[in-house]
């Protein structure tokens, strides 16, 4: 039996592994199940629900708005890419790059419609929708079995993915390959041989332009200081609809502290007019008891949705402890932590430990501009909460003059509900280890 | 010596993909070990990770994160040879003892075109307790199955394996019911 085990593991441990496809399968599957969760999390405001593994957090839906999409009025919403997409999606649609491709082919009584493509060197896109015979009846999920071609040859084997029916039918559902070798012009070919259990041939034939434009980056400086805290860029990539960054990180908490304890990395995109953009996603180890003795390391692949169209990025570690309390939801487990709440008013002070005063709120034709006088040491804002509709609306981005900052949120009409909302923490910052990245 | 793996104990505050990180390339060998295909492994990997992901906060106990990953990733496995139709190459005379007898002394594979050769159940059994050192009730518990019905596919899994390697008995030991 020795023998058989050491057979075994030699003949396991002997297989090769693709390490750059098996971290780019590893990735994407991470970007599917955390847009997945996004997808069919609804959460309550003050409950952060089941985060307590949850590495890269998206707040809220109004943060997936870009500048782009709030000025740009109705344009473009019908789009699926646009509709579905993350904040880079979104922008390639409302700037052209998205190509229209309106194809439809019908069997077996089922109309399938390829709508919209994009391509540039870090994904391919494809708005897919399924129109099916009213005597047709699908199950809860929809199976496709499916191949790519490129100039003729196979994009790996044939594949197939499950889709929730209701989505692929009413809103359309994006197909996301993360393939990245394709050619200027790309002449594709979509085989669909299976929807459920009917077989049938849906066969799509077209060309996509690739979104040429890719920067990449490896000879940045290790920023370290005196306590052993570091930050590492090792590689950044640019794409019109996403940033990549790899990244190695050591912090170390400084102190005990009682609470719950979120690490944090925000990428703040800088635009050439001094405007800061607030992440959407912004990577996140979260701990629900302190960690005090020893040093929290991260070594992560970010892709990031490029929703502003900027080549400059701020690097900023964090730590944040919130206070507050475990609990469980209908939602999962979750945290309830104790926050602030003060009227949406001028004037108004919100918090007590480092107290943010409220100067000035000015609403603007498509953004409300909130002025702070503020300690500006990590990108966190407060939120503002519509207290009748529950709803929360997000910063979007800032601007810093001096003593005050300059805060932009979607535009929101008042009412009387409104506050001034901001969870009661405390930050440790790590002002040595900021680092600003170009990429022009 | 013992077959049995010391395993490092993820701490209690992992992520989901800290603790992936040094699971991926075991998940990766073992999908492969089924489907012996590159990109096959790849997709099973994938849809493993997102299954994981999905159901992380189930796991209460982070340190059996590696056995829980295992189990969907096998199960992924399953789903993907039923789904895909992957031919597994299988000649019935393995069954019947005896009637391959005369070709056995010809018959000099190696244990990875053996391997290839057995159903994915037993497959499945083959990695986990010789691979990842499972005990039998282990193996029972992930694959949701009776212990004794885990002992009778082990002992005709491995009697296949014996019959299947020139060296059998000798090199092996006999296919018994003490595993």
């Amino acid at each position: 039996m020795e023998k058989l085990h050491q057979d075994i593991k030699q003949m396991v441990d002997h297989v090769t592994i693709p390490d750059e496809k098996l971290h780019s399968t590893v990735q994407n599957a991470l970007l599917k199940a955390t847009k997945k969760e996004k997808q069919t999390h609804i959460k309550k405001h003050h409950i952060i629900a089941a985060i307590a593994s949850i590495f890269v957090m998206a707040f809220g839906v109004l943060l997936f708005q870009s500048y782009e999409e709030i000025a740009s009025g109705d344009h473009s919403k019908k789009s699926i890419l646009f509709q579905n997409g993350d904040e880079g999606l979104q922008r390639m649609v409302m700037e052209g790059k998205v190509q229209d491709l309106s194809l439809e082919v019908e069997d077996q009584g089922i109309k399938v419609l390829l709508k919209e493509g994009y391509i540039d060197n870090s994904k391919m896109a494809v708005s897919i929708q399924i129109i099916p015979d009213s005597t047709i009846t699908f199950p809860e999920h929809t199976s496709l079995t499916y191949e790519w071609l490129l100039d003729g040859e196979p994009i790996g084997p044939p594949g197939s993915e499950r889709i929730p029916t209701e989505e692929l039918i009413s809103n359309g559902y994006i197909y996301i390959d993360i393939y990245t070798n394709f050619p200027p012009t790309a002449n594709l070919e979509f085989h669909i041989s299976k929807i459920n259990e009917v077989e049938g041939n849906w066969s799509f034939q077209f060309q996509l332009s690739k979104n040429e434009e890719f920067i990449v980056e490896s000879n940045f400086e290790v920023k370290q200081d005196a306590f052993g805290n570091s930050l590492q860029i090792i590689r950044a990539e640019l794409t019109p609809s996403e940033l990549n960054l790899v990244t190695n990180v050591n912090l170390f908490l400084d102190e005990a502290v009682s609470g719950f304890q979120d690490y944090k990395l925000a990428i703040v995109g800088v635009g050439s007019d001094g405007e800061r953009y607030i992440p959407s996603q912004v990577m996140s180890t979260f701990y629900d008891t302190p960690r005090v003795d020893g040093k929290q390391g991260f070594y992560r692949n970010m892709k990031l949705p490029r929703g502003v169209n900027v080549y400059s990025y701020l690097i900023v570690p964090y730590i944040i402890t919130y206070q507050g309390e475990k609990v469980t939801s209908a939602y999962g487990e979750g945290y309830n932590y104790d926050h602030y709440s003060v009227p949406f008013a001028e004037d108004e002070i919100i918090g007590a430990e480092n107290p943010i005063k409220v100067e000035k709120i000015k609403q603007e034709s498509d953004r409300t501009v909130v002025t702070y006088e503020m300690d500006l040491g990590v990108p966190e804002f407060p939120y503002i909460h519509n207290r009748d509709t529950e709803e929360m609306t997000y910063p979007i981005s800032y601007r810093s003059d001096g003593s005050t900052i300059e805060v932009s949120y979607p535009k929101i009409e008042t009412t009387k509900g409104l506050e001034f909302f901001m969870y009661i923490k405390t930050y440790q910052k790590f002002p040595g280890l900021q680092t600003e990245i170009n990429l022009n | 010596m013992s077959i049995f793996k010391m395993r490092k104990l993820p701490e209690e505050h992992d992520s989901f993909e800290q603790l992936l990180v040094n699971e991926q390339n075991k998940l990766y060998r073992i999908a492969y070990s089924y489907v012996r295909n590159e990109q096959d492994a790849l997709d099973i990997v994938q849809d493993a990770i997102i299954k994981g992901y999905k159901s992380f906060h189930k796991l209460k106990d982070r340190s059996l994160f590696s056995t829980w990953m295992i189990r969907i990733l096998i199960n992924c496995a399953l789903d993907h040879i039923r789904r895909e139709k992957v031919v597994v190459p299988f000649e019935a005379d393995w069954y019947i003892p005896h009637v391959n007898e005369v070709n056995q002394t010809i018959m000099s594979m190696d244990i990875s075109h053996v391997f290839d050769q057995l159903k994915p159940n037993q497959k499945t059994i083959i990695l986990l307790r010789f691979f990842e050192g499972y005990s039998i009730r282990e193996i029972a518990d992930i694959l949701e199955k009776p212990e004794g019905t885990i002992k009778s596919q082990l002992h005709r899994t491995l009697q296949i394996l014996k019959k299947k390697l020139e060296s059998g008995g000798d090199v092996y030991g006999e296919a018994s019911s003490r595993y």
